[in-house]
């Protein structure tokens, strides 16, 4: 693939000193355009190669790991690998990368043809058909929105993955989806609104201004008189958008990383209870509610269907090749780079999901309502990154929310904060919704966590602002 | 990569499609990292990010072409993509002029020691100095990694305007992540140390190392503070990086991207007194030795101070190029992006409250019962502001009496600002961080004097 060709025959003789060698290289191709009031706002396109090099050396002082990262497709591989080789002599002590042979690592099956460069770029959409899609749908919900300011971003993104290593391992795979996004502003009684809705699948014509709109009644629906509520204890319906946010953090705790390093309240619990038996949290290469698909990891695992908590069991933990030979398994096909924000490009090896997801029940988010009779529907939060402690646990998140009684809404309460532990939230969960909400990680869009609705016992929650 | 002429074409051919202003920005930038874990070394990365992006602009439509093919070829046919996805119902095509020139100011962060000049094994005992601290400071540390990043961007904007200006930005940073436990219970905590300089950051020892051991004493704090029961009381928050509240209460808010997409609760009210009186809040990209700053924005115009609110009246809004032609005013220097990945957008880059006349000791003394707030993490911005109180105090009777942990304070931004009843004298800065929005993370700082909101509903 491109960026990887001039590496293939660098493999076979490896500049003095390294042993092995490993290139990965991610491809990025984007099309995406915004339409506002039946006019085209803005387009992007973009094709961007990126190449991860790991190297193993061995000197005097014993066997060597060194990385380097480029965007400039134009270097030479030799350089390239020797400035990996450089940086290898910077670590103290003996370091091993590890690098999966052709037989530990993914071979396509049968399944995995329509993951092909070849197969993919046949799923490509020119952009008049992207434009043409784009137009219909911001057409229906500007007609069913008057007085709202709409604007719907259409993006199509294929995603080529190819890695190469000297113990003669290689592979490439590829992945297209379609996201619509759109940002809807409005005014009732004086009030402004703004609500942010996205939407993805593998295929554009699954991407419907149906889901919007209903997406857009549930809000309005919440549109209630202010009410007020008192600090305490109270049974609670976080709605999936709140579920979804929580573990937007929270998936970190069910990582083998932090479960070797204590940084988890789950270390050391394997096959222990730790949650309600309405809980089972999964990863999965593709989900059927979104279109992010994962293949291959970027240590070149292939990626299965991962059971982390099964009826409030905690089974398995996510794991890179490292962390799963230092706990004596597999690896699971879950490593990647981009897992969280950061100030400088993502390069380190980490557990990371393709798409975290607590699974799903059989009602209603109105059912689980009226289920609860008298409490609190936490409908949104915010800032889940900087209030979720993810070694003990702890959260205090600000919210809004409504106060239900007998199973009905009846006022909303603003500047609500729920706290507690993931922990017992999760052990005092008794119920999961039917319908899952699917929140793409931020800008970085490398994975998305899913959940449905969650009742939930009884949770802290400090009283609202006036 | 290519020349100024070369440029030159590939601007032509992307206006060809009839709209009126075209701009090539170019990054070239390199980055290191060395990870320690305790006092041990487990690495060094070096990494280099390299691409071109394109932007062409019709009106308030814009198209925004990017890749790493840096090559003449790649870029004309960049160009000639721009120009076909380009649907302009009235040409407006600019010419192109035959000479460039660009704005000529000195870099507000010079560099004394560039850190690609510099050997790793001083690098390293940086690292190790700082590891050591931090773990002298106690012993409920199970996990300690240091990593020490630096950042040297290279950037050239070209445009069809005539305008050819480049600019160098270096950055050092330490970041320190701990979990600490006091045997029953594990807390988790990260912070940084960041300079908008070279290596030069590095030659106070003292400096570093104090910062990761009071890193490690904060964490405790956090971990041993008391919880507190919901109420509404005076808010104390620190000088310096408090300041992130305006951030986050009114900073996002106030970019011509929020305004033209009526996400905003200041649109519309330019000229309204939006704050209390007490309030005069300025964005200043310009200025000398602050992370948020550079010579020019990442569109080729110079950094300015820009004055936002004054004396509690909106002045004006954070505008780049397009998102200020949507909303009707030019651009005032605030179009950033975190690499040629992202067209720019309004960002903040060194946001502030100007200081005041009141008396920082009388703003706790006068206080019978409140919060006392000394550092901030990050939070979230919107008409629904959100902040994690990192070190926090309560106050009894004008004293600071215990810490208090799991506080957020939030708020809707436009209320806050008015219950604003004292503003210090001491105007303190910031190390700086990130701010993550539309295009990307960026570095900022948000900084204050001391200052009082006269009440806040809290709770944890």
């Amino acid at each position: 693939m491109r960026g990887l060709e001039t590496y293939q025959r660098r493999m076979k003789g490896l500049p003095a000193g390294i042993t092995a060698a490993e290139a990965e290289a991610e491809r990025t191709q984007l099309l995406s355009l915004e339409v506002m009031q039946g006019e085209n706002k803005g387009v992007q396109c973009s094709d961007v190669t990126e190449l991860f090099i790991r190297v193993r050396t061995k000197d005097e002082e014993g066997e060597k790991s060194g990385f380097y990262y480029t965007q400039n497709l134009e270097e030479d591989p030799r350089e390239a690998l020797k400035r990996a080789a450089e940086n290898a002599a910077f670590a103290a002590k003996e370091t091993s990368e590890c690098f999966l042979s052709p037989e530990e690592a993914w071979k396509p099956s049968p399944k995995d043809e329509a993951y092909t460069a070849e197969a993919v770029n046949t799923r490509e959409v020119p952009f008049s058909v992207l434009e043409e899609k784009a137009h219909e749908m911001e057409a229906v919900l500007r007609r069913e929105n008057p007085g709202a300011q709409i604007l719907l971003r259409l993006i199509q993104t294929k995603e080529t993955r190819g890695l190469i290593n000297s113990l003669g391992t290689e592979m490439e795979a590829a992945v297209i989806r379609f996201e619509a996004e759109m940002e809807f502003a409005e005014e009732q009684g004086g009030v402004p609104y703004f609500y942010s809705i996205c939407q993805s699948s593998e295929k554009l014509e699954d991407l419907q201004a149906v889901f919007f709109l209903k997406q857009i009644r549930k809000r309005r629906n919440l549109r209630l008189p202010k009410g007020t509520l008192e600090a305490g204890e109270y049974p609670a319906v976080l709605d999936c958008e709140t579920a979804a946010n929580l573990f937007a953090t929270a998936w970190q705790m069910f990582t083998a990383k932090n479960y070797l390093a204590d940084a988890t309240p789950y270390a050391g619990r394997l096959g222990e209870k730790v949650t309600g038996e309405a809980v089972s949290i999964r990863n999965l290469p593709s989900i059927p509610e979104g279109g992010y698909r994962c293949v291959f990891d970027c240590e070149g695992s292939g990626a299965e269907p991962l059971e982390l908590v099964k009826n409030g069991v905690l089974e398995e933990l996510m794991q890179t090749v490292s962390t799963a030979r230092a706990m004596g398994t597999s690896p699971t096909g879950t490593t990647g780079r981009k897992a969280l924000l950061s100030g400088n490009i993502h390069t380190d090896l980490i557990p990371m999901p393709a798409n975290f997801r607590l699974e799903k029940g059989e009602r209603e988010t109105e059912l689980l309502l009226k289920e609860m009779g008298n409490g609190v529907y936490v409908t949104e939060s915010f800032d889940v990154f900087h209030s979720i402690n993810i070694a003990s646990g702890e959260f205090h998140v600000p919210c809004r929310g409504i106060l239900v009684e007998n199973g009905e809404c009846k006022a909303c309460v603003e500047g609500i904060t729920i706290n507690g532990t993931i922990q017992d939230l999760l052990r005092d969960t008794l119920e999961v919704g039917s319908e899952v909400q699917v929140r793409p990680m931020d800008l970085l869009k490398s994975y998305t966590v899913c959940a449905p609705a969650m009742r939930i016992r009884s949770l802290n929650v400090t009283g609202s602002q006036s | 990569m290519i020349g100024e002429q070369e440029a030159r074409k590939v601007l032509e051919t992307a206006l060809k499609g009839g709209a009126e202003f075209a701009e090539l920005f170019f990054e070239d930038r390199e980055e290191s990292n060395i990870k320690c874990i305790r006092e041990e070394i487990q690495g060094a990365k070096t990494m280099r990010i390299y691409g071109a992006g394109l932007y062409v602009i019709s009106g308030v439509s814009s198209i925004y072409v990017y890749s790493n093919d840096c090559s003449f070829r790649g870029l004309m046919g960049l160009a000639q993509r721009a120009a076909e996805l380009m649907a302009v119902k009235e040409k407006k095509q600019a010419a192109v002029p035959e000479r460039f020139q660009g704005p000529m100011r000195e870099n507000p962060n010079p560099v004394a020691e560039f850190p690609s000049a510099v050997e790793g094994r001083r690098k390293i005992r940086v690292l190790k100095e700082t590891a050591k601290a931090a773990l002298s400071a106690g012993p409920e540390i199970l996990s300690l990694n240091t990593d020490y990043f630096d950042t040297d961007q290279r950037i050239w904007v070209i445009n069809s305007e005539g305008l050819s200006a480049r600019d160098r930005r270096v950055t050092t940073r330490l970041r320190l992540q701990t979990v600490i436990s006091d045997g029953s219970r594990s807390f988790s905590n990260w912070e940084d140390y960041t300079h908008p300089t070279g290596f030069e950051a590095y030659r106070d020892e003292q400096a570093y190392t104090a910062f990761a051991r009071d890193m490690i004493l904060r964490s405790r704090n956090m971990m041993d503070g008391a919880s507190v029961a919901p109420c509404r009381v005076p808010v104390v928050l620190e000088a310096g990086s408090c300041g992130t509240l305006w951030h986050e209460s009114c900073g996002h808010s106030l970019e011509a991207c929020a305004i033209a997409a009526k996400s905003s609760a200041f649109a519309g009210k330019l000229g309204q007194q939006v704050a209390s009186k007490k309030v005069t809040l300025i964005d200043d990209g310009s200025m000398p030795g602050l992370y948020g700053s550079s010579v020019i924005d990442d569109e080729g115009h110079l950094r300015q101070k820009n004055v936002l609110i004054e004396q509690g009246i909106l002045k004006t809004y954070l505008c780049d190029r397009l998102h200020g032609a949507m909303i009707g005013l030019p651009s005032n220097g605030c179009g950033r992006r975190q690499n040629y990945t992202y067209a720019p957008t309004s960002r903040m880059s060194n946001t502030y409250l100007a200081a005041g006349e009141d008396d920082e000791e009388e703003m706790i003394r006068s206080v019978p019962e409140g919060l006392y707030v000394r550092s901030i993490g990050g939070g979230t911005g919107g008409m629904q502001f959100s902040l994690e109180v990192k070190e926090g105090w309560w106050i009894k009777n004008g004293e600071l009496a215990y810490p208090v942990k799991g506080l957020m304070l939030t708020g809707n931004g436009l209320d806050v600002i008015k219950k604003i009843d004292r503003v210090g004298k001491k105007l303190e800065y910031d190390g700086g961080g990130f701010c993550g929005a539309g295009s990307g993370l960026i570095p900022t700082t948000t900084f204050q004097p001391r200052v009082r909101i006269a009440e806040m509903a809290i709770g944890g």
